[in-house]
């Protein structure tokens, strides 16, 4: 059945379709995001190999592939809002294009790159995975923290890592000139806001962990669920915040007024 | 048939581009007409459901665009002055775009591109604004919408292509679809017009077909005044006139020279004699 003739009923064919007008900026992306991923993953590895300070290298070029996750909105910057406005396609077609390329397919093509790797690693025994090595430089073993206390790392870090990506994506939809610029700079202020607050939140609780008792800091495993126990509560209320921004672009694709 | 019901739109500012319009826009090519900033681009947006009326409503043939549902999006087709495309050829972006388009025809396609003398294999964004804007209205032209509407469709081109583009509306819009087109230069596609609707500071002053203008009022080119006429300007040692057309015989427009009087202190004039029932002849 040819796209014209659908109804007006979801149709994930003509949001395919809908995406495919961004195929050529898309493919770029994806294969860039791909290859930092690797390349940063194998600069870590060599590190660690020549006996260099793999935290330092590791630091550095995670900040990189973060930025690489981060900025996949920019692939929406060049665009003629008249012409996707005008195009038939529903509105939440359209917005699923964005945020399923934004926050399913491009951190999948980098963490899957990178963890890809670590599992070439680990099953050819090519030498330590990051991961391993990470947590040990930090004095806390993996086996050490129990499956929901994990489970509650991973969430945190994928709430924060959607907030960001999500707020860029907004900005980037939203702007009408400019749209790169306002995205980097949006990524700036996002990322500096949540590192104030996981830096003050984060200070506080072990402070006030070692005030109490000050031998818990040789022993990071609880210091650190100690931390993680009360910033679930903070990341629960925090998770409200993509969500909310998820609807607004979804208002803006549906309702919002395109002026030039 | 386009609806427009009291439709005003005012920015956030309190600026009021649109002020009030009523109007029915049948079928064929209507020439929309308006000094700067009277509201005419703010209409096309309107229509295409690209801004939302403040008060009031439009309607494409009954249904509200502002839905943005795509069996209401698939009817309209907004040109705007300038225009992006996402591919690099207008041949790629063809091949994506016309499949939500049930009406696009490759065969006009070809033809229009012919007529212009392109390929569609250039890259769009080394081509110059002219060439950029042949290749949009070449695409679009053949998308077959029932509402297509186009804002200065004639910038930028040269002599040759304007008439290309009178001869393209005239081979591939049918009498069913619906074109409004926003120009400052009348001229170039004037014998295409079925209707000509006027917009001045935000108000709708004319919406009218053409022959039901032509049958009130004639434009005349004489070497000496006319006797009783409505307007006059001179120019090239003529004197450029509106008339009333006694006859009540189509005449030939001249949108310049309307335009020129319905801006002018003539207005109130014009638009009685236009707006004037046809008296019965016994």
């Amino acid at each position: 059945m040819e796209i014209s003739s659908l109804s007006d009923k979801f149709s994930w064919r003509r949001m395919f379709e809908f995406g495919m007008m961004f195929k050529n900026s898309m493919r770029v992306y994806m294969l860039v995001s791909a290859l930092t991923s690797l390349v940063c993953y194998l600069l870590v590895q060599l590190a660690i190999y020549l006996g260099g300070n793999g935290l330092g290298v590791y630091t550095l070029l995670s900040f990189i592939v973060g930025v690489a996750l981060y900025l996949s909105p920019l692939t929406f910057a060049r665009r003629d809002d008249t012409l996707l406005a005008l195009i038939p396609a529903k509105p939440v077609e359209k917005w699923l294009v964005y945020i399923l390329y934004s926050l399913v397919v491009v951190p999948l093509i980098i963490e899957g790159t990178w963890y890809g790797l670590e599992f070439i690693f680990k099953i050819f025994d090519l030498g330590p995975t990051i991961q391993d090595m990470m947590w040990a430089r930090v004095k806390i073993e993996s086996g050490m923290i129990d499956l929901k206390h994990r489970s509650l790392i991973i969430a945190v870090s994928i709430i924060q890592c959607y907030a960001i990506i999500i707020t860029i994506l907004y900005v980037v939809i939203k702007a009408v000139r400019n749209r790169v610029v306002k995205g980097l700079l949006s990524l700036l202020g996002i990322l500096f806001a949540s590192s104030l607050l996981a830096g003050i939140v984060g200070g506080v609780i072990a402070y006030f962990n070692i005030s109490i008792n000050p031998n818990i800091i040789d022993d990071p495993t609880t210091l650190m669920i100690n931390i993680f126990s009360v910033f679930r509560y903070i990341y629960g209320v925090l998770a409200i915040y993509p969500i909310i921004i998820t609807i607004m672009i979804y208002r803006h694709i549906k309702v919002g007024e395109i002026k030039a | 048939m386009i609806e427009l019901k009291n439709v005003t739109y005012a920015y956030r500012r309190g600026f009021v581009a649109l002020d009030k319009v009523t109007a029915d826009v049948p079928s064929g090519i209507h020439l929309l007409l308006g000094e700067n900033g009277a509201g005419k681009t703010t209409l096309l947006r309107l229509i295409a459901g690209l801004i939302i009326p403040t008060e009031g409503c439009c309607l494409v043939d009954g249904a509200t665009m502002t839905r943005r549902e795509p069996s209401t999006l698939k009817r309209v087709f907004m040109m705007p002055d300038t225009m992006e495309i996402p591919t690099k050829t207008i041949r790629e972006f063809a091949k994506i775009h016309s499949r939500f388009y049930p009406g696009f025809s490759q065969e006009y396609f070809e033809e229009n591109l012919r007529e212009f003398e392109l390929n569609g294999s250039e890259t769009f964004n080394h081509l110059s604004l002219g060439l950029r804007h042949k290749t949009l209205l070449a695409y679009i032209i053949a998308l077959g919408v029932d509402v297509l509407l186009l804002d200065e469709p004639a910038n930028g081109l040269d002599i040759n292509s304007k008439k290309a583009l009178r001869h393209m509306l005239a081979r591939c819009i049918s009498p069913e679809q619906t074109v409004i087109i926003s120009t400052h230069t009348v001229s170039d596609l004037r014998e295409l017009y079925d209707g000509v609707l006027v917009l001045s500071r935000s108000k709708l002053i004319l919406a009218k077909p053409t022959w039901e203008i032509s049958e009130r009022i004639s434009c005349v080119a004489t070497p000496i005044p006319p006797y009783g006429s409505l307007f006059m300007e001179q120019g090239a040692g003529l004197f450029h006139s509106i008339v009333v057309n006694e006859s009540g015989e189509p005449s030939d427009l001249n949108y310049g020279l309307l335009y020129s009087a319905l801006m002018s202190d003539a207005r109130s004039k014009i638009l009685e004699t236009i707006n004037r029932q046809p008296q019965n002849i016994s």
